[in-house]
């Protein structure tokens, strides 16, 4: 009933006489400009004509003697077939819905799930861009090159200077009887090479 | 004096005001808390729209303009430099609309932290309407990267259960994209001599191939933002972590500065590159459209669906705007408004029902409308006018756009709008699934336990229907007579125009 009203005004609205074609002028802004169509009568005429006339067919049929609850309909006999496909609207419904709308949902949840989470914010944003960030930072720059590279060789040259001296602490033992041993090598050595010489 | 008289200038820092006085208020005085960041958006909205009684609509120049200089070191000439003009007015108007609405939007909403989150708030706006106002590029970059801070807060405190890495994501991303603007920002202070936008366009004289770098960087930082597909991937993250008053701000107003920086900077300063790379931009903008409204559909998370849809509606916008001819980009800014005011609404609704029941799978939902019928019709009206349908007003900017782009020298193929044209059905399809799964058929299972436990759903009350009326005007209004909306664009969006020719 609502679509009904709904549609004796959308008509209206657009009635081709002057003062009515509303909707022609609100477009006007944005069309720059709108024809007036003149009134086809053969169009509206006919298609008025098969209304009228289909309302008086069905007034015949089921006005009259409106059909009880469970009762035959008077058309299914006659018609067959015809009568059990109209009233299955031609299964239109379950072919579109087979044809386009399951695709049309499963290609959605395709994009969704497949393409646009899983592949380009769990995979691209989160593990190729944000874990090679992690990576680069944690892996090669932290430990590989900080912690394993250039940490390690200060430690190294650390390590290094620890066992030299080491090493060097057996010599420097405090005996001055070493030291003495040690000078009258050198004396040796330098009075050699000089006698030599 | 000057400063601090200007219209424009007043209303970029009046917030501050209320940031002051909030500052005086103890943290647990929330109502008082409240009302205080309400009354200063209000004010801010009053003296926005004194602004518009100055502002000459017939004028295509920057109005009501300040030119101070204000860094000058060794040749490096940045000035405070601010002006309005049919491109940025209407903006400004939503930004200072949408504020106080956002607010209202909290008072139950926000228990915690409440003097923070205002301040943010409050902080957030002069962010938002310096962006529109700034004519410096300087300027414009500090406003522009300004509300990445307040937003940053908002979203990783008062956020989901994911709000840090949500938070993180949308700063970072966003910030990688401002670096190049930044770098052309810094070519053109350098070898153009100065920062002004107004002087940089008369200045023009940019080498073809340098203009598309310019471009191309600036692009990086707007396309980000708004976002174009394949950059979205930050804004599902943002918009479903996000408080309801962050998600209307965020796919309200912060989107449009991606859109809004593509009018302002990108077409203007580098003409010759944006007619060049238009095609790409309407093909981006064209995929972002369908994808967006695909994957909205297969969502089960009612945020992330309207998220997604900002996908699409944002590519609408870029598809009218780079139609490069006056109906396209006149439709493209009236769309940015309708869906400022659209998808505040869808997300103010959804944060509406998510406060009594703390879910948002659809799933759980069912037949809402008898329970909550002020709800239900309200959200039906905000459905029918986020898909466009005639009498409101996301029909008068997509039907503008798309007779823009089918025109288009520019674009160069009908066939964009064409494709395009099934993003309308598209955004039909999962709009009225949502409402249909929500608000129609048997009640849902969260509908009994909400009862079981004793607070059975309630209707909207006063304050909630108040905070979503403004919204509802605007959409008939600009559905039914969008001519006054229109009117205060054109001369600027003609001037723009001369500048491409």
């Amino acid at each position: 009933m609502v679509l009904a009203g709904l549609s004796l005004l959308g008509g209206a609205l657009n009635l081709p006489f002057d003062g009515f074609h509303t909707l022609g002028h609100w477009l006007e802004h944005t069309l720059e400009e709108v024809e007036a169509l003149p009134l086809d009568l053969e169009v509206a005429g006919l298609s008025t004509l098969l209304a009228l006339l289909a309302i008086f067919f069905s007034w015949l049929i089921y006005g009259r003697k409106p059909l009880e609850a469970g009762q035959k309909d008077p058309l299914k006999k006659p018609l067959g077939f015809i009568f059990t496909g109209m009233e299955n609207k031609w299964f239109v419904d379950e072919g579109y819905w087979a044809v386009f709308l399951d695709r049309y949902v499963d290609i959605g949840r395709f994009l969704a799930d497949v393409i646009d989470w899983r592949f380009w914010h769990d995979w691209f944003h989160d593990k190729v861009i944000a874990g090679t960030y992690n990576w680069l930072s944690r892996t090669v720059l932290n430990l590989r090159v900080d912690q394993q590279g250039i940490d390690a060789f200060f430690n190294g040259l650390g390590e290094l200077t620890k066992r030299t001296s080491t090493g060097l602490r057996r010599w420097q033992n405090g005996f001055v009887r070493s030291y003495a041993l040690a000078v009258l090598l050198g004396v040796v050595v330098i009075l050699g090479y000089l006698l030599i010489k | 004096m000057d400063f601090i008289t200007n219209p424009l200038n007043l209303v970029i820092f009046f917030p501050l005001v209320g940031v002051l006085a909030l500052l005086f208020i103890p943290s647990d005085r929330k109502n008082a808390l409240r009302w205080t960041a309400l009354l200063a958006s209000l004010v801010t909205f009053g003296l926005s729209i004194w602004m518009l009684t100055l502002f000459d609509k017939a004028n295509p120049d920057l109005q009501l303009t300040l030119d101070l200089p204000w860094i000058q070191v060794a040749g490096w000439n940045i000035h405070y430099n601010v002006g309005i003009d049919g491109l940025s007015i209407l903006l400004v108007l939503l930004t200072t609309f949408l504020t106080p609405i956002s607010i209202l939007s909290t008072w139950t909403a926000v228990e915690e932290r409440v003097k923070d989150f205002m301040l943010f708030f409050l902080l957030l706006e002069v962010g938002m309407s310096g962006v529109f106002l700034a004519q410096d590029l300087f300027l414009f970059y500090i406003f522009w990267e300004f509300t990445l801070v307040p937003m940053y807060f908002l979203i990783g405190i008062w956020g989901g259960p994911r709000r840090i890495y949500a938070a993180i994501k949308f700063f970072l991303y966003t910030m990688a994209g401002s670096i190049l603007m930044l770098i052309a920002i810094l070519w053109l202070g350098i070898h153009q001599g100065t920062f002004s936008v107004p002087e940089l366009m008369l200045k023009g004289g940019i080498p073809a191939d340098i203009q598309l770098w310019l471009f191309l960087a600036f692009a990086a930082a707007f396309a980000i933002k708004v976002p174009m597909w394949p950059l979205h991937s930050w804004l599902p993250d943002a918009h479903v972590e996000a408080p309801t008053a962050g998600s209307v701000i965020l796919a309200g107003v912060l989107l449009k500065m991606g859109t809004y920086g593509f009018v302002r900077f990108n077409i203007p300063l580098f003409p010759e590159a944006a007619v060049k790379a238009t095609p790409w931009i309407a093909l981006l903008a064209v995929i972002g459209i369908i994808y967006g409204a695909w994957v909205s559909y297969a969502q089960k998370d009612v945020k992330k669906l309207v998220a997604y849809s900002s996908v699409s509606h944002l590519g609408f916008v870029m598809l009218g705007l780079f139609a490069l001819n006056s109906q396209g980009i006149q439709g493209g800014i009236l769309q940015m408004i309708n869906h400022g005011l659209s998808t505040g609404a869808l997300f103010l609704l959804v944060g509406m029902i998510y406060e009594q029941t703390h879910t948002r799978e659809m799933a759980v939902y069912g037949g809402l409308w008898k329970i909550t019928p002020v709800f239900g019709s309200i959200m039906l009206i905000v459905a029918l006018s986020s898909m466009g349908l005639p009498g409101l007003n996301g029909f008068v900017g997509e039907f503008t756009i798309l007779l823009g782009a089918f025109g288009s020298a520019a674009i160069g193929s009908p066939w964009y709008a064409g494709v395009a044209a099934t993003g309308v059905i598209m955004a039909a399809v999962y709009i009225l699934y949502m409402f249909q799964k929500m608000f129609l058929g048997p009640e849902g299972p969260i509908v009994g336990e909400a009862r079981q436990h004793g607070h059975p759903l309630r209707d909207l009350n006063w304050r909630e229907i108040v905070t979503i009326a403004p919204l509802l005007v605007f959409i008939f209004w600009i559905g039914l007579y969008p001519k006054p909306f229109f009117e205060l664009m054109a001369p600027a969006v003609e001037k723009l125009l001369a500048v491409l020719h």
